[in-house]
């Protein structure tokens, strides 16, 4: 018997990959950037291509200090955003074509990378070093150095810092309801309670992103517990995630999220709205909520992508994150990128040298991003919510690096994110949270 | 002399597929399974670890699997769930859509609108899947409609809820791949000769007999390449996942498949030696399908 398979079947196949091939072959295009002004006079001096993970306004902001930098030398900079960035990177060096200079917001992985000898030094050989260490000096602290540094050894210069103990509010709406801005845990759950009875939803959050989760976890853990535990935790992991401390942290997470009428659709709708989904929840054109917490760039998310309508300090403005014991105070936590270097080249060092610079710092303060440069004149910066977020970085007495990024990758970048998901949703089970996480850390170290 | 010509000439053919497939997947798939067996940093044969990694990812990877719950949940468990939910989903709609589409009109303007969606890249319809689920009824469309057709409504977190968040994702697929599974069953049902059918029908046979008894066996050969074409995309689905689960692969990791394991393992965690043995597991779990295939493909040929 013959089987029934026509012959035009074949075709189907083949205009399948056709319209594939098509579709594959436009996504370049969609992707292609770069500094429109560095075209034909730099092909000279070389081109150098540049990783980073800011899209939106912060890759606005990060372009202003690039073609500030091509005006002056003449080089072109390909800046290529990706959202998976350390998977594209680990992929590129493997496959022998890493790219010039990449920005990124994980020490742990740097320190990986330094290790395997696969980022050039900064301040080696003495009398040769790409970045002049009274250079450095002069722009960072001490604090903002070491995040940079392994084994003594500069790799990475921290070009960018944002502080994530930053809570957003509405001044207004918290006028309305005739409350002051929360010092302590109690008020801020006064103040969510006040606005659970007035029939609003206190807290937005997008936790589909897991950093969020970390984030607002590190926030708690370093105020329920020493600076030491803090890192004891995250670096070294000599701290187990057992240990009471961490459990008190956890448990006091577990009970906000668990609060039903806190956050819009309770850990559930947590888990399932993206970040920027999470700030539209409370700062967007149908807003549902009235407080988000993260980081500083929120500011500036809010005022280029979610809303430009609304106007600093009247309508969004951010307090500390609240403190919860008053013996360990409120410490800042916060992020950052740091510049690394993966491949030598007179073009490359040019760029390092140059975001050393007041010129580069005082630019990208303009824009009202986070930087750490001591070098920057703040009464250039336009705006009064960015001078606040400068000044709160500057003044910080305790900075604490975000721990999920100090984390191994697995665990930091990848477990945690899953665990404190399952703690939002169930947060009756912080024992069997913990003990995944123990056993998950026990693994990665 | 022409005799050893003869015998070279099939080689001589043969010889740029072969290198083609001996330099991008013979040495790529060996140099995998060797560094199954190492820690793998850096894709380097460094930190020799032997069997640990196998070891590891089936007792106590609970990502990967786990049987300790009921009902068991990891990236396993996730692949063998979308095979027995989307595969006979997908089959049967493109099969009904293809013969009800037979019987009208329209029938290239029906069989164009569902095959649309495979003209979209996965990610693009990934994304376009999310607006329809956000939680957020201003923004999507299936809460929208739920809320609006239902009184006190509440919307769901599609994909933020670990027990939709599998079926959320196959329904996408399932949109994205119906097209596919209905334009080739519907060119093998024109095949069919119309005497056959025309047969059917003078001795009385009903257009559901017709369909059970004669349309559907004989669709057989077609039917069973469209399924072994859908259960391999199943074993490799990753693309939708990545982008309608986040980085993290659903909420709890709860969406992860193998294949997102073992992207993350590798490229997000720097694992490479880990990543490479979720490979290789993949690799033998694709193997007997592969074989049933070739089988399929020998036995068609002898007839």
């Amino acid at each position: 018997m013959a089987t029934f398979v026509p012959r035009k079947l074949s075709l189907i196949p083949i205009a399948f990959v056709v319209a594939l091939v098509a579709a594959c072959t436009q996504q370049p295009a969609a992707q292609s950037s770069g500094s429109p002004t560095a075209s034909a006079s730099a092909a000279a001096k070389g081109t150098i291509t540049v990783i980073a993970q800011w899209g939106g306004g912060e890759r606005d902001a990060f372009q202003k200090v690039i073609d500030a930098f091509t005006a002056k030398t003449g080089i072109a900079v390909n800046y290529e955003q990706s959202r998976s960035l350390e998977a594209l990177v680990r992929t590129r060096v493997a496959g022998g074509n890493p790219p010039d200079i990449v920005f990124y917001s994980r020490p742990g992985p740097i320190g990986e990378w330094a290790k395997a000898g696969l980022l050039i030094p900064l301040d080696e050989p003495v009398g040769k070093e790409i970045l002049d260490p009274k250079a450095v000096d002069a722009a960072l602290g001490k604090s903002f150095q070491d995040l940079g540094r392994f084994n003594g050894t500069l790799y990475g210069y921290l070009f960018k810092a944002d502080s994530k103990s930053t809570f957003w509010y509405k001044p207004k709406s918290l006028q309305a309801l005739g409350k002051q801005t929360p010092k302590t845990w109690d008020e801020l759950l006064a103040i969510a309670n006040a606005y659970k009875s007035a029939g609003k939803t206190p807290f937005g959050s997008g936790g589909k992103d897991g950093w969020v989760l970390t984030d607002w976890f590190e926030n708690i853990m370093s105020r329920v517990a020493s600076p030491k535990d803090y890192n004891d935790l995250h670096v070294t992991h000599k701290l187990a995630w057992t240990d009471p401390k961490v459990k008190k942290a956890l448990t006091t997470m577990a009970q906000l999220f668990g609060t039903a009428g806190y956050f819009p659709g309770g850990g559930q709708g947590v888990i399932g709205t993206q970040f920027t989904d999470g700030i539209a929840q409370a700062f967007g054109k149908n807003a549902t909520a009235e407080m988000f917490y993260e980081g500083g760039f929120v500011g500036s998310i809010i005022g280029t992508d979610i809303n430009k309508d609304l106007k600093p300090g009247d309508d969004y403005d951010f307090f500390t994150f609240p403190s919860i014991d008053s013996q360990f105070g409120t410490p800042l936590t916060g992020g950052g990128d740091l510049a690394i270097m993966f491949k030598d080249s007179a073009a490359g060092r040019a760029l390092m040298q140059y975001i050393v610079t007041k010129d580069a710092a005082d630019i990208y303060a303009a824009t009202g991003n986070g930087t750490p440069s001591k070098l920057v004149d703040t009464s250039k910066i336009p705006s009064a919510l960015a001078k606040k977020l400068h000044e709160q970085i500057a003044s910080a007495t305790v900075f604490l690096f975000d721990g999920s990024d100090l984390a191994p990758s697995a665990l930091g970048g990848d477990y945690e994110f899953t665990a404190l998901q399952d703690l939002v949703t169930h947060p009756n089970d912080v024992d069997r949270i913990a003990e995944g996480l123990e056993k998950f850390a026990k693994t990665a170290y | 002399m022409s005799r050893q010509h003869s015998r070279l000439t099939p080689w001589l053919f043969a010889a740029p597929a072969a290198v083609l497939i001996a330099v991008f997947i013979v040495y790529p798939t060996l140099w995998t399974i060797r560094l199954s067996f190492y820690g793998g940093q850096g894709f380097n044969f460094t930190n020799f670890v032997g069997i640990d990694n196998f070891v590891r990812l089936l007792t106590s990877d609970q990502l990967f699997l786990d049987l300790s719950k009921f009902p068991p949940g990891g990236a396993v468990i996730n692949n063998i769930v979308w095979l027995l939910l989307y595969t006979p989903l997908v089959l049967a709609i493109g099969l009904i859509v293809a013969v009800l589409a037979d019987k009208v009109r329209y029938e290239s303007f029906i069989k164009s609108v569902i095959f649309l969606p495979m003209a979209i890249s996965a990610t693009a319809a990934g994304i376009i899947w999310l607006f329809i689920y956000s939680p957020d009824p201003n923004i999507g469309l299936l809460n929208a409609l739920l809320t609006k057709v239902i009184p006190g409504f509440q919307p769901i977190s599609w994909t933020g809820d670990v027990n939709l968040v599998n079926p959320a994702i196959i329904v996408a697929a399932v949109w994205i791949n119906a097209g596919f599974v209905m334009v080739i069953l519907s060119a093998a049902l024109k095949g069919i000769p119309t005497e056959v059918l025309e047969a059917a029908r003078v001795d009385g046979a009903t257009p559901l007999q017709i369909f059970a008894r004669i349309q559907v066996p004989l669709l057989g050969p077609t039917i069973s390449v469209v399924t072994v074409t859908m259960i391999i995309y199943v074993i490799k689905m990753f693309d939708l996942i990545f982008v309608m689960g986040g980085n993290n692969g659903g909420p709890l990791g709860v969406a992860r498949v193998i294949a997102f394991t073992q992207y993350v393992e590798t490229f997000n965690n720097g694992r490479a030696g880990y990543g490479s043995a979720v490979a290789v597991i993949m690799l033998l779990l694709v193997i007997p399908v592969m074989l049933f295939n070739i089988r399929r493909f020998r036995a068609e040929a002898g007839r």
